[in-house]
C-alpha cells in the first residue's frame, strides 16, 4: 500500500511540475500580468476576497517560474494527500484523488491568451489555495454533525466562497445526514448577501471562486469547468466515493485509471501548447532587452507570424536599421492588421502599450497602459511600462508614483525604470503635434503618424519608418515626398518602392540591376493584365515574392 | 500554567515598551524636513482627522513631537511615517483653535539622528463640512471598469460606498450632486447599464430618462436650486481626442451644448433657450436661489466637422448669469460676468460662496475639461469688488486644478488636483482666511502612503454637511 501511495505521490508533483515548467515563458507572464491592487480592500470586501488577496500574493512567486510552480505543485499533493487521508481509497482506485489536482493545473494552463483580457486577480493560485482550505477545514469539523457542518460552511463562505457550500454539502453527504442540510449550505451564499450588497448581484454571490471567462459580450463557460470539476470532484469523493472507492473490483480500477488519463489528456489539450503566445512573450522579453537580432532571427525562422510577432520583427529590423533590406524579404509572413491574434485579442491587448513606447508615442502608451489596466486590472507589466512611459515623457513624479507601487511587490524591492531610449526620444521629436485618435489599431496608427511626420523634423530613424510605412499604405505621394529629401537609406526595398512609385520620373539612384529587374516585372505584369493568365502570377510570386513589389501589386 | 505566565509576561513586556521615544543623541539640521505630503505652514479646520505625514526616503525612521500652545504634545512615528494617534490629535485641536501646534521632526538615516527644525500647523477656529464625497476612477479615456461614488468622514479615515458599479459590469457612474450640502436631495447619473438619472427626493429615489424632446443629450452637469425642487442641467454632446505629444494628453470638448431646468416634483423638462452658436454648461445657484450662473462659449459652425474640431483651442469659455423668477419658474437675460476669453483664456466649473459674495472657477487656456489642461488653475473671484484673486499660494505651478467649492460654511475652498504626479486628482482644501485664501493641504490618510498607492483619481470632490451616512436606507439606494 505504500508502495502505491508513493507512486501516486511522487507522480503527481513531478507530472504537474514539468508540466507547468513546459510552460516556462506563460509563467514568467502570470507573474507579469498579476494583478497589483496596492488597495486590496476592494478586493477583500467580496465573497473569496481572502483567497483572491492571497492568490495575488502567492502569484508573484513566479516572478522565479520553478518557484511558482513548486508553490502550486506543493499545493495540489497536499491537496491529494488530504483527500488521502479522508478518503482512504484502496491502493488501486487511490490514483482517482489525483483528478482534482490535475483539474487545477488544467485551470492554470486552460487561461492561454485570457490572461490578457479577464479580470481575475490571482486566479492561478487562489483556486488551488481555496481547495486546499476546503479540505482541511473538512477534516477538522468532519463528523462533528450537521450543525458545526452547516456554521463551518457559512462562516468559512466570506473566505473561500463557494468551496465552502461544496464543503457542508460534501459533510452532510458523508454522513448521511437529513437531505435538508443541503437546502441549508446552498442557503449560504443568501445569507451573506447583505453583507456584500454594495458590491455583489444575488447571482455573483454563487460564482464566488468561480472563474468566468468573459469579456466584451463573449463568453467560454467551459474555460470555467475544471475549478467547478476540482471543487464538484472533491466534494462528491468525499461526500459519496468513500466506500466505493475502498471497495476495489477491476471496474472501477480501470474507471479511474481512465478518469485520470481523461483528466491529464483534457489538460494537455487545454494547454497552452501549439499556440504562438508564448513566443509572443519571448519577442516582447527581448524587446524590452533590445535583443533585436534575437528577435530578426526568430522572425526570419518561424514564418508563422500573428499580428504581434508581426510588429515586433519590423521593430525589431527599425532598430537593426533593415527595415528597407529585409522587411519584404521573408515573404509570405504577413497577417492582417485586423486579424486577431487569438479568440478577439489583439496587439492593442498584448503589446500596444510597449510597441507604442518603442515608436516614441509615449501619450499613447501611457493611455494604453491606463485603458488595459481600468478594464482588466493594473498588473506589474502594465505599471512598468507606466513608469518607463512617464520618464521617457519627462513625468518624473508619476514615474515615481509607479516605481513606488512595483518596489512593494516580492523581489522587486530595488526595481527601477531603465533610463529613456535615445531611439525612442528621437522618434518622439519627429512626431507631428496632432490630436485624433488610433482608433484601437495600432498598425494603422502607425502608418498614418509616420507618414505625416514633417520633413523639417524628421530624423534618421524617422525617415525609414516614414518610407516604411508610406510603402505599406501604397501611398507614392508620401514616399516620393520622403525620397526626394535624399536622406533615405540606399536600401533595397526602398529602391524597389522608388522605382514603382516614381512613374518613370528618372532612376535617381537606383542600382541597375533592380531597375532591371523592375523593367521585367513590369513586362510581366503588362502580359498578366493583357492575357489574365494566372501561371503569370505563380511566377511573379516565385520571382518577385521577396520584394516590395509583390506588396504593391498582389497584397491587399 | 507555565505557558499562561510565558504568555502574560510576553504581553506585558510589549504593553511596557509604548511608543516611540524622542532619541537621546541627534543633530541639529538647519532645514525643516522634507515630508511627505507637504503638511508644513498649512492651515486645517479644528475638525479634520490627523495630518499623518512621512519623512523622504533617505530616512528609514522618524520620531514627530507635535506640540500644542499649552505644553500638550504628542510622541509618535512608524517606520518613515507619523502614525498619529486619532484621539490625542483630535484633542489638541480643539485645544489649539484658533492657534497653531509645532511639529518637529526627528529622523534616522543608516542609525544617525537627526532634529530638523519645526514647522507649525495652523488651527482655523473653525469647522470643516464632516464629509465629502468623490468619484474614484481611474484617469482612463475610454473605457473604464470598476467605479464607486464614495464618502469620506473627513474627522477621521473612514471611507464608505455610496454607489459602486461593481455589480453592474460596464456602467459608469457621474456627476453626483446636492441640494445644499445634504443627502435627502441628491442625484447621479447611472450610464450605458442600466442608465438614467437617479434623483433621491426627500429620501425617495427614483430613476428618470431625461432626455427629453429634442434636448442635446441627457442632463449632464447638474445643479441643484438651493431651495426648490429643481435642477439646472447642462446637456453636451460631447467628445474626446487624444494628443499626440502634448502633455496635456487628452481633450474633452463639447460640439453642442445647452442648458435646461429639471422639476423635480413635476418630472417636467423646461429648456432655457439660448442665442445660435453659444454653447452654455456647467450651471450653478447663487445660494439665494436667484441667480443662475454657467459658463458659455461662443462657437462658429466652421469649428466642428463631426468628431473633430479644426481648432480646439479656440473654445473658451466665459462666466455667464441669469436672473431666476421662482414663480414664473423663468430666467432672465444673460449677463457676462467674467470674460476669461478677452485674456485668452476658458473659465469652467463656476461656484458661489454660499454669502453669494465670491464666485471660484477654474481657468485654463482653452476648452472646458481642465482636470486634463496643466495650466488650470483655481480663481476666485468678488462679485462685490469685481477683484480678481489668482490664488497664486493655492495653485500647483506645473499641474492642473479643477473642480473647486467652497464648504457650507463658505470658509474651506476645496479643490481637485494633479499636483502630486500629474495623473491622479487628488482632494485639496485651502482655508479661507478673511481675504487671504491659505495654502492648502492635501486630504489626510490614515497612511500617507495611500496616496501613492492608490490609483485612481478623486473626481468631483463635494462637500457634505450631513454625518453618519445616507438618509435613505441602503437597500432603497442600491435598488432603486
Amino acid at each position: 500500500m505504500i508502495k502505491h501511495i508513493s507512486i501516486t505521490a511522487i507522480i503527481l508533483p513531478i507530472v504537474s511540475l514539468g508540466m507547468l515548467m513546459s510552460h516556462s515563458d506563460f509563467l514568467y507572464l502570470i507573474e507579469q500580468r498579476n494583478i497589483v491592487d496596492p488597495c486590496p480592500n476592494g478586493i477583500l470586501h467580496a465573497p473569496f476576497g481572502a483567497m483572491t488577496a492571497a492568490g495575488c500574493q502567492a502569484t508573484q512567486l513566479f516572478h522565479y517560474p520553478l518557484l511558482g510552480a513548486s508553490l502550486l505543485s506543493a499545493i495540489w499533493l497536499s491537496v491529494f494527500l488530504v483527500l488521502r487521508r479522508m478518503v482512504a481509497a484502496s491502493p488501486s482506485t487511490e490514483c482517482l484523488l489525483a483528478v482534482p489536482p490535475i483539474a487545477l493545473l488544467c485551470s492554470v494552463l486552460n487561461v492561454g491568451y485570457w490572461i490578457y483580457c479577464c479580470y481575475m486577480p490571482g486566479h492561478f493560485v487562489s483556486h488551488s489555495l481555496a481547495l486546499l482550505s476546503m479540505l482541511l477545514a473538512a477534516w477538522l469539523v468532519d463528523g462533528r454533525g450537521p450543525v458545526v457542518a452547516t456554521i463551518s460552511a457559512v462562516l468559512l463562505y466570506p473566505l473561500i466562497g463557494m468551496y465552502a457550500v461544496a464543503m457542508g454539502i460534501a459533510l452532510v453527504l458523508r454522513k448521511r445526514n437529513n437531505p435538508a442540510w443541503h437546502a441549508a449550505m446552498l442557503a449560504t451564499p443568501m445569507l451573506w448577501y447583505a453583507a456584500y450588497s454594495c458590491q455583489c448581484n444575488i447571482g455573483d454571490m454563487y460564482l464566488a471562486g468561480i472563474p468566468i471567462f468573459q469579456t466584451e459580450g463573449y463568453t467560454q463557460a467551459y474555460k470555467s469547468l475544471p475549478v467547478i470539476v476540482a471543487m464538484a470532484a472533491t466534494a462528491l469523493m468525499l461526500g459519496l466515493c468513500r466506500a466505493s472507492i475502498q471497495k476495489t473490483t477491476a471496474a472501477k480500477k480501470y474507471l479511474a485509471y481512465g478518469a485520470v488519463a481523461a483528466c491529464l489528456a483534457a489538460t494537455w489539450l487545454e494547454s497552452i501548447h501549439g499556440n504562438s503566445l508564448e513566443r509572443e512573450v519571448r519577442l516582447m522579453r527581448w524587446t524590452e532587452q533590445q535583443q533585436w537580432s534575437m528577435i530578426a532571427d526568430d522572425c526570419e525562422k518561424n514564418p508563422k507570424h500573428t499580428q504581434t510577432i508581426n510588429a515586433l520583427y519590423e521593430h525589431a529590423l527599425m532598430r537593426l536599421n533593415r527595415l528597407g533590406s529585409h522587411a519584404f524579404a521573408f515573404y509570405p509572413r504577413r497577417v492582417s492588421n485586423t486579424e486577431c491574434d487569438a479568440l478577439h485579442i489583439n496587439i492593442m491587448h498584448i503589446a500596444a502599450p510597449l510597441l507604442y513606447m518603442e515608436y516614441g508615442m509615449f501619450n499613447n502608451s501611457i493611455r494604453w497602459c491606463n485603458e488595459l489596466g481600468c478594464k482588466y486590472g493594473l498588473s506589474l507589466e502594465l505599471l512598468r511600462w507606466q513608469a518607463m512611459a512617464a520618464v521617457h515623457n519627462g513625468e518624473a513624479a508619476a514615474a515615481s508614483k509607479y516605481t513606488e507601487i512595483i518596489r512593494r511587490l516580492a523581489f522587486h524591492g530595488n526595481w527601477q525604470p531603465a533610463s529613456a531610449d535615445p531611439t525612442s526620444l528621437e522618434l518622439n521629436r519627429g512626431l507631428p503635434d496632432k490630436i485624433g485618435h488610433d482608433y484601437n489599431n495600432i498598425i494603422k496608427c502607425l502608418r498614418n503618424i509616420y507618414t505625416g511626420c514633417p520633413d523639417s523634423a524628421m530624423t534618421d530613424a524617422t525617415i525609414q519608418l516614414a518610407a516604411y510605412h508610406a510603402m505599406m499604405n501604397k501611398d507614392s505621394d508620401s514616399f516620393m515626398r520622403i525620397a526626394a529629401t535624399g536622406r533615405l537609406p540606399e536600401q533595397r526595398h526602398f529602391q524597389e518602392a522608388y522605382c514603382a512609385m516614381s512613374q518613370g520620373k528618372g532612376t535617381g539612384s537606383v542600382q541597375g540591376s533592380i531597375a532591371a529587374s523592375y523593367e521585367n516585372l513590369s513586362q510581366m505584369l503588362h502580359e498578366l493584365e493583357k492575357t489574365q493568365n494566372q501561371s503569370i502570377i505563380t511566377a511573379i510570386r516565385q520571382q518577385y515574392g521577396n520584394t516590395y513589389w509583390w506588396h504593391l501589386y498582389f497584397e491587399k | 500554567m507555565r505557558k499562561f505566565l510565558i504568555l502574560m509576561s510576553m504581553a506585558l513586556t510589549m504593553l511596557s515598551c509604548g511608543g516611540p521615544s524622542i532619541p537621546q543623541q541627534y543633530t541639529e539640521s538647519s532645514a525643516q524636513p522634507s515630508i511627505v505630503p507637504d503638511y508644513k505652514d498649512v492651515f486645517v479646520p479644528r475638525n479634520i482627522a490627523p495630518l499623518n505625514f512621512m519623512v523622504d526616503q533617505q530616512h528609514e525612521q522618524c520620531v514627530v513631537r507635535i506640540t500644542a500652545k499649552g505644553g500638550q504634545s504628542i510622541v509618535c512615528g512608524h517606520g518613515r511615517e507619523t502614525a498619529i494617534p486619532i484621539s490625542d490629535w483630535q484633542q489638541m485641536l480643539q485645544a489649539s483653535a484658533g492657534d497653531s501646534i509645532t511639529v518637529e521632526v526627528f529622523a534616522s538615516s543608516q542609525g544617525r539622528w537627526t532634529r530638523y527644525q519645526p514647522f507649525h500647523i495652523h488651527i482655523a477656529d473653525c469647522n470643516i463640512d464632516d464629509y465629502i464625497s468623490y468619484r474614484l476612477i481611474e484617469p482612463a479615456y475610454t473605457v473604464y471598469g470598476q467605479m464607486s461614488i464614495s464618502q469620506r468622514n473627513i474627522s477621521n479615515f473612514d471611507e464608505s460606498l455610496i454607489y459602486s458599479t461593481e455589480s453592474h459590469q460596464g456602467q459608469c457612474v457621474n456627476c453626483h450632486a446636492y441640494q445644499n450640502y445634504k443627502t435627502s436631495n441628491m442625484l447621479y447619473h447611472k450610464r450605458v447599464v442600466d442608465g438614467g438619472t437617479v434623483i433621491i427626493s426627500d429620501g425617495v429615489s427614483k430613476k428618470v430618462d431625461l432626455k427629453r424632446g429634442n434636448a442635446i443629450s441627457a442632463g449632464v452637469y447638474p445643479a441643484w436650486h438651493p431651495t426648490a425642487s429643481l435642477v439646472a442641467f447642462s446637456t453636451n454632446k460631447t467628445h474626446q481626442l487624444f494628443q499626440n505629444i502634448n502633455i496635456n494628453k487628452v481633450e474633452v470638448f463639447d460640439t453642442e451644448s445647452d442648458l435646461m431646468l429639471y422639476d423635480v416634483k413635476a418630472d417636467n423638462v423646461i429648456p432655457i433657450p439660448s442665442p445660435k452658436n453659444a454653447m452654455e454648461t456647467f450651471p450653478a445657484w447663487s445660494s439665494d436661489g436667484r441667480w443662475l450662473y454657467y459658463c458659455q462659449a461662443n462657437v462658429s459652425d466652421s469649428l466642428f466637422d463631426g468628431e473633430y474640431v479644426s481648432d480646439y483651442k479656440a473654445i473658451k469659455y466665459d462666466i455667464y448669469r441669469r436672473s431666476f423668477d421662482m414663480s414664473s419658474m423663468s430666467l432672465g437675460e444673460p449677463e457676462l460676468i467674467y470674460k476669461a476669453s478677452a485674456k485668452g483664456l476658458s473659465a469652467t466649473l463656476p461656484r458661489l460662496s454660499p454669502d453669494g459674495k465670491r464666485i471660484v472657477f477654474a481657468e485654463g487656456e482653452y476648452g472646458c475639461f481642465h482636470i486634463w489642461h496643466h495650466d488650470s488653475d483655481i480663481r476666485m473671484l468678488n462679485l462685490e469688488t469685481g477683484e480678481l484673486d489668482m490664488l497664486e499660494g493655492v495653485n500647483s505651478p506645473a499641474y492642473a486644478e479643477s473642480y473647486p467649492s467652497f464648504s457650507s460654511n463658505g470658509k474651506w475652498l476645496m479643490m481637485a488636483s494633479r499636483r502630486d504626479d500629474g495623473n491622479y486628482s487628488r482632494v485639496y482644501i485651502s482655508y479661507i482666511d478673511g481675504e487671504k485664501v491659505r495654502k492648502p493641504f492635501l486630504l489626510p490618510q490614515q497612511s500617507p502612503l495611500h496616496n501613492t498607492l492608490r490609483t485612481k483619481s478623486y473626481n468631483r470632490p463635494e462637500f457634505m454637511v450631513e454625518g453618519g451616512g445616507m438618509k435613505i436606507s441602503e437597500t432603497e439606494f442600491f435598488c432603486e
